[in-house]
């Protein structure tokens, strides 16, 4: 069961930063919910108000402009999956994202509100520092760019501040040539190693250009790890 | 050392229900070795 | 305290209309309240089962606009204004819905308690690809 709380529901970035500015550690985004209920039905947390930010429109488009895609924050997995914009473009994306959960949890579970929770058992912080995604912050007269290498501070905990919103993420499209991968392991229903890797390849396709490797859910937060990438074949692996 | 060690030792494994920190970070050496291997079968 | 009950706040009441299995809905509800809860207590339709309470078992699926979403954790205004299908409303006028009569027919049940979510769930994957691979329903 749920303890009783008050529900919130703005209709802009602005109206949502002062919500979460007025009422502090008492009031909590809710986009999803798919993370934040259960801790929320477990006792884990409580908050006196959710903010349901899925009012603001405009949170969940993606485009394409200028060699990167923007992604809303608000975008389901579900609507991922089936973008025909990132089928294309960034199908390693669609591929991590079509096997989140289960497609109860990704037909109302958002990318955004996935990162911001910080559970650390997650699939998308991984695939993205390979990608070299950079988040999208905003809240009153204010907006900033976070690589996502600084967005995951522990688990749980990102470095948001407390009256600002995840907005979008940025990723830029891959060189060419180049490949992608995301892989997982895990017998319960969260993965318990994730492990994403981006080549890129000289024109000949002979070589490698440069290694991207990043892990997650074994520790905290997901990494990169740059170590391992500098190293070239045969004594790569 | 190889790539998979090192990232297996960078990955900051903890025990848990999941399993122990070593034997996460075997997981974590396979899982790259097969990431690179269809990163590059994937290549465009 | 003497006012300390009239500082209490008043309850949230958020008035949604929405409709269950084909019928008009409208009914308050407070923000804490889950739709399964709501399909079960209020409405009385207890196909829906309460069993893992986490989103992973499915035994609470119900269809959100033709989508499948597990009612346990889903807050019950999320419904306004959309379509709520529970597996009381598959069986069209009497009659049972393909599905149901293959799982009749196969013997598609362990104890059962988990079959309207099956059912919901693999009517979602035919209505969008009447002729799925293997490797498809999996």
């Amino acid at each position: 069961m749920l303890r009783r709380f008050r529900l919130e529901e703005p209709e802009s970035v602005d109206e949502t930063s002062d919500l979460l500015a007025r009422y502090g550690e008492s009031a909590k985004i809710y986009a999803g919910g798919t993370e934040l209920l259960l801790a929320m039905k477990e006792g884990l947390v409580h908050y006196e108000r959710l903010v349901n930010i899925k009012k603001i429109r405009s949170l969940d488009q993606i485009t394409t402009e200028n060699g990167f895609i923007h992604i809303g924050a608000l975008s389901t997995h579900r609507k991922l999956v089936e973008s025909s914009l990132l089928r294309e473009r960034l199908p390693a994306l669609v591929g991590m994202e079509s096997d989140i959960a289960n497609i109860r949890v990704r037909e109302v579970g958002t990318l955004g509100g996935n990162l911001c929770f910080a559970e650390p058992h997650a699939d998308p912080g991984t695939l993205l520092l390979v990608l070299g995604a950079r988040l999208f912050a905003a809240k009153r007269s204010s907006n900033r760019e976070i690589p996502v290498e600084q967005f995951f501070v522990d688990a749980y905990e990102t470095c948001l501040e407390p009256d600002e919103i995840l907005t979008g993420v940025r990723v830029p499209l891959p060189p060419r040539p180049s490949g992608v991968a995301y892989l997982k392991f895990g017998y319960l229903e969260r993965p318990s190693v994730g492990v994403a890797v981006r080549v890129t390849l000289d024109q000949t396709r002979e070589s490698i250009v440069e290694a991207r490797v990043a892990v997650g859910c074994a520790g905290p937060v997901p990494r990169r790890v740059e170590e391992a990438e500098r190293l070239r074949q045969p004594v790569l692996l | 050392m190889k790539a998979g060690e090192i990232a297996g030792r960078a990955s900051d494994a903890i025990s848990d229900l999941h399993g122990s920190q070593e034997y996460k970070e075997h997981i974590v050496g396979v899982l790259l070795k097969r990431a690179f291997q269809r990163a590059q079968e994937y290549c465009v | 305290m003497r006012n300390t009950l009239s500082k209490r706040k008043a309850t949230q009441i958020i008035p949604i209309s929405f409709t269950v299995n084909g019928t008009w809905q409208e009914i308050d509800v407070e923000p804490q309240e889950l739709l399964l809860d709501v399909i079960r207590d209020r409405l009385g339709l207890t196909g829906s089962k309460r069993s893992c309470d986490m989103q992973v078992c499915g035994a609470c699926t119900v269809l959100l606009d033709g989508r499948p979403v597990s009612s346990c954790t889903l807050l019950a205004f999320e419904a306004r204004d959309r379509e709520v299908l529970t597996i009381e409303g598959v069986a069209q006028n009497g009659r049972l819905h393909p599905l149901q009569e293959a799982f009749i027919e196969k013997g598609g049940f362990q104890c059962g308690f988990c079959t309207p979510g099956m059912i919901l769930t693999a009517k979602v994957l035919l209505d969008g690809n009447p002729d799925p691979s293997e490797a498809e329903v999996i």
